[in-house]
């Protein structure tokens, strides 16, 4: 640090209104000397003399450092308003125009770097950020106003957007949750679907097999219903004809009595004839004592004829009982075979119907099971197919979630709460590197 | 060299800015200083060929807590503004409040090349936050034995009372600045003698 009476020297030279000091002894000076007669003395003469090329020098240095303020003024004027004017110092008349200059560019860089940070940090989402117009005059403080009139506007609109993005946020945030249940609740209900569905699958199949045995088992009943049917019919044709050999046998019985019945008027006749004949052998005498003896013989012939007669007529008699009781036995048992015949028929057609039936319940139950197979699949959680529905479910809700993070991002970027002082647009420099002049 | 933290004493006196008034200096990326205008070397008492080739510091009054130069150094350096009310001596020791807007200067190349800082009287008067603050960051960091462990001692505090403004100075700056603003009709040029004084005890 300097000593302060040197500081005190130096502050009152820089105070030196110096252009009017060189001004006015150039001129004294030189007109001093252009007027040799006035000075008596060559001495003093040859002072003033020396004065004025001393003033001249100075007005010479004068001169260029006016020519040196010109070029940096045309410098700052081409547009580098970041530079400044240095070297002339803040005092006299060269220095303080020089500050002056430097005074004007000093408020105008500082009024634009307020204004572009200002929306610099308004377009970043600083909403608060205002031109600092306190203390700015005249022009300058009323493009300051204007600059914080234009940033107001827009923090205005962004407001309002906001406004809007946050109606449309609750809105949208409101939706997503409902799909989201609902999302949720159609994967619970499809995972239930599936597995109730995967279970009746299963039921049915096995009804379906079930079915199948019925089916084969009414056909095996079928079946033996029929064979059952034409043995019931072979048997009543048999007993239709044992009936009918029942009838030949009753009427050749009714030959056979009307034979007996001639057999015993022939062993009636001959008894009647022994009888004469053993009369006429008595008549004979001794002649014809051998001829009732052959007599005698036909007479027991004839009674023993008689009484086989009998005996076959007794025996034809039980014959025709017991073929007599055969017939009505083999009648009813025909008329019975009949009416077995009959629900045969029936119960084969019963059977037959129930076959079909069962044949086409069969078919259901395959096409059911199947179906209910499709639909397992469909609504599974293990389907293998990306269709399951428990799976587009789960990939709605996965949809949903994107799509409330996209609107999220969409919103946050919108709303420049995301990115502020991440990203930043380099600001536009002027050509000159130097951020001083001289 | 007096260092009365309580009192803002170095050399005891309040130097004022007029209204319309702006100090500005620019320096390189080490803060060294380039251009200083005619306003800062009128109001700081420093010739331009003082402050031309110093850091900038050579105008930081020990009032202020150099946790405070720390966080705005830190937003300088990832090319943020700053805003700050920042309290500045003389060469003589006194002193002066400012309304600080520093910016840095990006080069075509993207890189820091500068920075600029215009300051203003700052509009209505000291905050008393503002002075609560400082004062309070400037005794901690008195407390502690060396500077560096001052400042880490203090950061905590400093980071609490901008907790509401996301440690953002510029903010929390502006926010006084509207407050204190609101109170006081916006000056047009009044004469320096008419400026209103500063809320210092």
């Amino acid at each position: 640090m300097r000593s302060p009476r040197w500081k005190s020297i130096r502050r009152v030279r820089l105070r030196l209104p110096t252009v009017e000091i060189v001004a006015v002894a150039a001129v004294a000076t030189a007109a001093a000397s252009l007027v040799p007669w006035i000075w008596p003395d060559p001495a003093a003469h040859a002072l003033v003399s020396a004065l004025a090329g001393v003033t001249f020098l100075a007005a010479l240095l004068l001169w260029r450092s006016m020519i040196r303020l010109g070029r940096e003024v045309r410098e700052m004027r081409a547009g580098d308003i970041e530079r400044r004017i240095t070297g002339f110092g803040h005092g006299g008349r060269l220095g303080r125009l020089a500050a002056d200059i430097n005074g004007v560019a000093d408020l105008f860089e500082a009024v634009l770097r307020d204004i572009c940070l200002s929306l610099d940090a308004v377009v970043r989402g600083r909403s608060w950020r205002r031109v600092v117009v306190w203390g700015l005059d005249g022009m300058l403080r009323a493009w300051g106003a204007w600059a914080n009139h234009l940033l107001q506007q827009a923090d205005e609109r962004r407001r309002q957007f906001i406004g809007v993005g946050d109606v449309f946020e609750r809105e949208v945030a409101g939706h997503v949750a409902e799909v989201r249940d609902i999302a949720q609740r159609l994967r619970l209900a499809a995972q239930q679907v599936g597995t109730a569905s995967a279970e009746v699958a299963r039921d049915m199949e096995a009804t379906a097999a079930a079915v199948t045995e019925l089916a084969a088992s009414v056909e095996e009943i079928a079946r033996n219903s029929a064979q059952e049917a034409e043995a019931v019919a072979a048997c009543t044709a048999d007993s239709e004809r044992a009936s009918a050999t029942a009838h030949s046998c009753r009427e050749t019985t009714t030959r056979i009595a009307d034979i007996v019945e001639t057999i015993r008027g022939f062993a009636e006749e001959t008894h009647l004839l022994a009888l004469n004949a053993t009369i006429e052998a008595a008549r004979a005498g001794e002649s014809g004592k051998g001829f009732a003896v052959v007599a005698r013989e036909i007479k027991a012939l004839a009674e023993r004829s008689r009484e086989a007669s009998e005996e076959i007529a007794d025996h034809l008699e039980g014959v025709r009982r017991a073929v007599a009781e055969v017939d009505t036995i083999v009648a009813t048992l025909t008329d019975r075979m009949r009416q077995v015949e009959d629900s045969a028929g029936a119960t084969r057609t019963a059977v037959e119907q129930q076959h079909a039936t069962v044949r086409e319940l069969d078919e259901i139950a395959q096409r059911v099971a199947a179906a209910v197979r499709a639909v397992a699949r469909r609504f599974g959680q293990d389907a293998e197919g990306e269709t399951g529905v428990a799976r587009l479910a789960e990939d709605v809700t996965r949809r949903i979630v994107e799509l409330e993070r996209a609107c999220h991002g969409f919103l946050e970027a919108a709303r420049c709460e995301r990115g502020a002082g991440e990203t930043r647009e380099p600001r536009p420099q002027p050509p000159a590197q130097a951020a001083v002049g001289g | 060299m007096a260092e009365d933290v309580a009192g803002i004493r170095l050399g005891g006196r309040e130097r004022r800015l007029a209204p319309h008034e702006i100090v500005v200096s620019k320096t390189d990326p080490k803060g060294i200083i380039l251009y200083a205008n005619d306003v800062f070397c009128r109001i700081s008492l420093f010739r331009e060929d003082e402050l031309v080739g110093s850091p900038h510091n050579i105008v930081r009054h020990p009032f202020m807590p150099a946790v405070v130069f720390r966080l705005m150094w830190q937003r300088l350096k990832a090319r943020e503004e700053v805003f700050a009310y920042v309290v500045n001596r003389c060469r003589n020791g006194d002193h002066y409040w400012v309304l600080a807007h520093v910016t840095p200067t990006i080069g075509h190349d993207g890189r820091i090349i500068g920075y600029h800082s215009s300051r203003r009287a700052p509009p209505g008067g000291i905050p008393s936050d503002v002075l609560a603050l400082y004062r309070k960051l400037g005794a901690i960091e008195q407390r502690e034995t060396s500077r560096r462990r001052g400042m880490e001692a203090a950061w905590p505090h400093l980071m609490e009372a901008l907790a509401p403004w996301q440690g953002d100075v510029s903010a929390w700056t502006l926010a006084l600045v509207a407050r204190m603003a609101h109170h006081t009709t916006v000056p047009s040029r009044v004469p320096q003698s008419e400026a209103r004084p500063h809320a210092l005890a």
